[in-house]
């Protein structure tokens, strides 16, 4: 019951006999109280049972029609949101494949809204460099860019599709400067900076320069001292660019990952 | 914090009044209870109201007064759900979405019993507490929570709890979803 509303108190009230609700009179019966009211059986059962006015019982219905229509109409965006969601939680658990099917599936129930197609787009393209195909990875990005052009995500990124394609072109010369290039919009990037290290270890091992030996060695020693440079990945990168100062071999990450699966150790080294 | 007049907000929000005096009404129905008079509206103070008889029934009391925190609060989730995502997650204006998110969130604004329930509630739960009934141990916090709610709905505690309620739930049903 709320405020301002007491139960009818009972001043001078219907006398015993007559029912409050319908005024019958029942002669020498006294009727039965609610509330310290009388009330004859009929109307005490109306006043328990009181049924909802038809504009109450009508409007819920309507209204849950409505959202019923809603949820209908709108699923595409709630499949969408999962999908997103369930991409994201692949995407902490490291598995970039699966977590591209969700954010694709997600862009395909959605084609209208272009955020999801340029996220979609990125994380394609991120696993197309990852395969070292970055050359089909790059109308991806500049796709995505074309979307949010002030997003510096998807700069950053079509950057090091660039640097993966002159690696894969072996044009050594091209991915130095984007590597540099790279390492300059993101200096805070460890990762970033080792891509010039092993763009001066590439260099390296085709002309046998020391000098670019050299540069190789202060770029990782620059890396190491940044900070994040820790983990499986930075740990695995430097490995990978010493194989090559040592060896003067340039062999692509999977075929580095396939010779050495237990890690590659520098000879004379711990 | 700037006072609008509690008439004004209710009128804004007439949905939820509804609901919470349909709310009453229905737990009076499921513990037979005689209902002697109702308003679900009107241009007043209070803006709806629920008159029925009153009880020693420790459960039953609890129940009619309680009703509207449990009816609102699920249909503040249920109107808001279907909206959340393509609103909040995607920026889509459509009006039913909007129209939606009203009715949830003026229904869930009105989730919270008067005081006047909860001193029912209380003065019953002080005769009942040597009996250690999981329902009475539970009334006591929950009556301080309404008086906290009530004073504090100055503060637009009120909108803040239906407004958090139709925009968390939906993601966190989401989330267990996932």
């Amino acid at each position: 019951m709320d405020d301002a509303n007491g139960v009818p108190q009972q001043q001078e009230g219907p006398p015993a006999n007559v029912c409050f609700r319908c005024a019958t009179d029942y002669g020498s019966v006294a009727l039965p109280r609610i509330a310290g009211l009388p009330v004859c059986d009929a109307c005490a059962r109306i006043l328990k049972n009181r049924p909802f006015p038809p504009w109450i019982r009508g409007g819920l219905v309507a209204v849950i029609l409505l959202a019923a229509l809603a949820f209908l109409y709108n699923q595409r965006f709630f499949f969408a949101h999962l999908d997103m969601l369930r991409g994201l939680r692949e995407l902490r658990s490291d598995n970039l494949e699966r977590a591209v099917e969700r954010f694709n599936a997600a862009a395909a129930r959605v084609p209208d809204d272009p955020e999801v197609r340029a996220f979609s787009l990125y994380f394609q393209a991120i696993l197309l460099v990852n395969q070292e195909r970055s050359g089909e990875a790059i109308p991806l990005l500049k796709e995505a860019q074309a979307i949010k052009p002030d997003d510096p995500t998807f700069k950053s990124a079509l950057l090091q599709a660039e640097v993966g394609v002159a690696y894969e072109q072996k044009d050594y010369d091209r991915f130095l400067e984007v590597s540099q290039a790279l390492a300059q919009s993101d200096p805070d990037e460890p990762m970033a900076a080792l891509g010039v290290a092993s763009a001066h270890a590439c260099r390296y091992a085709v002309n046998g320069d020391e000098a670019m030996k050299a540069l190789a060695e202060r770029q990782i020693e620059i890396a190491s001292k940044m900070q994040g440079a820790e983990g499986p990945q930075f740990a695995e990168y430097v490995d990978r660019i010493r194989y090559r100062l040592e060896t003067r071999e340039i062999i692509s990450r999977s075929e580095f990952v396939r010779r050495f699966p237990n890690g590659w150790k520098p000879k004379g080294g711990g | 914090m700037f006072f609008i007049p509690g008439v004004l907000i209710s009128a804004v929000t007439f949905p939820g009044v509804i609901v919470h005096e349909a709310a009453h009404m229905l737990f009076c129905r499921l513990r037979g209870l005689a209902v002697l008079d109702v308003c679900f509206f009107r241009f007043g103070n209070p803006a709806g109201y629920v008159i029925h008889e009153e009880t020693e029934d420790f459960n039953s009391a609890f129940l009619v007064s309680v009703g509207p925190l449990i009816v609102n609060s699920i249909l503040c989730v249920a109107f808001c759900f279907p909206a959340y995502v393509p609103v909040r997650v995607f920026g889509r204006t459509d009006p039913i979405s909007y129209v939606l998110l009203w009715l949830g969130i003026s229904i869930g604004m009105h989730a919270f019993p008067s005081t006047h329930d909860a001193k029912n509630v209380w003065r019953l739960a002080r005769q009942q507490a040597r009996h250690f009934q999981p329902l009475v141990l539970l009334s006591f916090p929950l009556v301080i929570a309404i008086y906290a709610a009530n004073i504090l709905s100055v503060v637009w505690l009120d909108y803040l709890y239906g407004f958090a309620l139709g925009m968390l739930v939906p993601e966190l049903l989401f989330k267990l979803l996932v």
